[in-house]
């Protein structure tokens, strides 16, 4: 049920105009495709009533299963699955835009801020920067430095001590809590996997 | 290891450039002078010897500081105080809880409605308001900083610039800010007039501040980000959730936009940090979200 395309098919789709791509398609995936879908799960798994592990099932999902995205909170997605909305778990979900190895950020910056991937990214040449104002590659390697907003910038400076205050007002309190090791790559310490490409 | 490709010996020319000439004489952000002099520097590039070294924290901090005063020099500073201050203290919390809490860190917010974060050697971190306005709540702000922190706190932006330097221009910067800036100092601990700021603002001008960092890294950012978040006492599913909104955003977009990149894509990221769901993300999935505070500053 719900059995999604495979890639080429999809990403060709996306690129053909509408009655095209359905003319291109076999019947039983067009109807398929026509409904709405942010994401596929990638793995069986369950919609959930709350986005906690123990909540009560509301029903279970096979893999590859389309679902509209409605939310988010805290690693679980809120999501539209046939009639039903629920929770699944968001390490459980392949949004569309991944399948066609399109990235993280190259479409919505293309610029410096790999997105909290807190790198920088070149954007490559040629391509429009969509919704970039002063943070392409050139805008920001034909900058002066400008003193004065830096000096803004320090004077806007939290110190530890309102920093503080401003955890408590939050009721957060500070717990221990030990770095997790790359079980990927174990034999190799961080020092020497730098920076270059 | 491979010869240098024609852009990046560009880049080192051009870093050694910012570098050797970042005298009294040229002390705040003498861009000129420093292109004026890239004959001069080639020349002295060639006798530089001095075996690579460990930048020390001044000379990082003032670095970022010159990096920092450029990106301001592209990108506005977004008007709301209000705003600005609270990211602020959710970044130093954050930070507080690293090994690294005595920087003199600093948040910017800026204007534009990009989606972009940053983080810049010396514990200076930048994310747009586009990025703000699609947060939910302040643990997806605090895993974002949180990543951005780790960056600093394990030194990846810095050590990138080094390994892209080269060790002889390196060694070059160390020369240069030992003799004079860190004399210079003093008064002017945010005058930006030192070489190494001047040397800040040579790596945006050439490009070596602007290489993406190895996705591996980008990686572990994520894992000691979430630790980061979680010591802070924030749920650390918090950047799950912002990575969630990063994957949903680009499924947007890659319908206007095809251009493909480097960069280790969310679900590649969001699988990377699945990893870490019995050990950290499932233990506090229960600490602090923080959905009204937030709102209640960003969408003002």
């Amino acid at each position: 049920m719900l059995k999604i395309m495979n890639r080429p098919i999809r990403t060709f789709l996306r690129i053909l105009p509408l009655p095209l791509a359905i003319a291109a398609l076999p019947g039983a995936a067009i109807a398929q495709d026509a409904t709405p879908r942010d994401a596929v799960t990638n793995r069986a798994t369950e919609l959930k009533a709350s986005p906690t592990q123990d909540a009560a099932t509301v029903a279970p999902l096979a893999a590859e299963a389309g679902v509209k995205v409605v939310g988010r909170q805290s690693g679980w997605t809120q999501v539209q699955a046939g009639d039903q909305t629920g929770w699944v778990r968001a390490f459980h979900l392949r949004f569309q835009s991944t399948v066609s190895g399109s990235s993280d950020s190259g479409a919505l910056t293309g610029v410096l801020g790999g997105v909290f991937g807190g790198s920088k990214k070149t954007a490559p040449k040629g391509t429009s920067n969509i919704g970039v104002r002063g943070l392409s590659t050139e805008e920001l390697q034909s900058a002066a430095p400008n003193a004065q907003a830096f000096a803004t910038l320090v004077g806007l400076r939290a110190d530890p001590t309102t920093a503080k205050r401003f955890a408590d007002d939050g009721k957060l309190v500070p717990v221990k809590v030990d770095y997790v090791a790359d079980e990927s790559a174990p034999a190799e310490p961080p020092a020497r996997r730098g920076g270059r490409r | 290891m491979k010869s240098l490709p024609p852009m990046k010996s560009l880049r080192i020319v051009l870093l050694i450039g910012a570098l050797t000439c970042a005298g009294p004489g040229f002390a705040q952000f003498n861009l000129n002078k420093i292109f004026d002099n890239v004959k001069k520097v080639t020349e002295t590039a060639s006798k530089l010897q001095e075996a690579n070294r460990e930048i020390s924290q001044e000379e990082e901090i003032a670095m970022g500081q010159g990096i920092a005063a450029s990106v301001l020099g592209a990108s506005a500073l977004h008007p709301n105080q209000e705003l600005q201050q609270y990211v602020n203290r959710v970044g130093v919390w954050i930070a507080s809880q690293s090994e690294r809490p005595d920087l003199p860190w600093m948040f910017g917010v800026l204007e534009t409605d990009t989606i972009a974060a940053f983080a810049i050697p010396g514990g200076i971190v930048f994310v747009s308001h586009g990025l703000l306005k699609r947060l939910n709540n302040e643990s997806e702000l605090a895993g974002v900083l949180a990543h951005e922190i780790a960056h600093v706190v394990q030194k990846h932006n810095l050590k990138a610039i080094q390994s892209n330097a080269s060790g002889e221009a390196w060694s070059s910067l160390g020369k240069e800010v030992a003799g004079q800036a860190i004399a210079r100092r003093g008064s002017d601990r945010y005058g930006l007039k030192s070489a190494a700021a001047d040397a800040g603002v040579g790596l945006v001008k050439d490009g070596v501040f602007l290489r993406p960092l190895d996705r591996g890294l980008e990686f572990e950012a994520d894992r000691v980000g979430a630790v980061l978040a979680a010591r802070a006492g924030y749920d650390p599913n918090g950047l799950v959730s912002a990575q969630q909104m990063l994957q949903a955003a680009t499924a947007e977009e890659a319908n206007a936009s095809h251009f493909l990149s480097s960069h280790p894509p969310p679900a590649e990221r969001i699988a990377e940090m699945e990893k870490l769901a019995p050990k950290l993300l499932d233990r506090f999935a229960g600490q602090a979200q923080l959905e009204a505070r937030y709102k209640q500053v960003v969408n003002k």
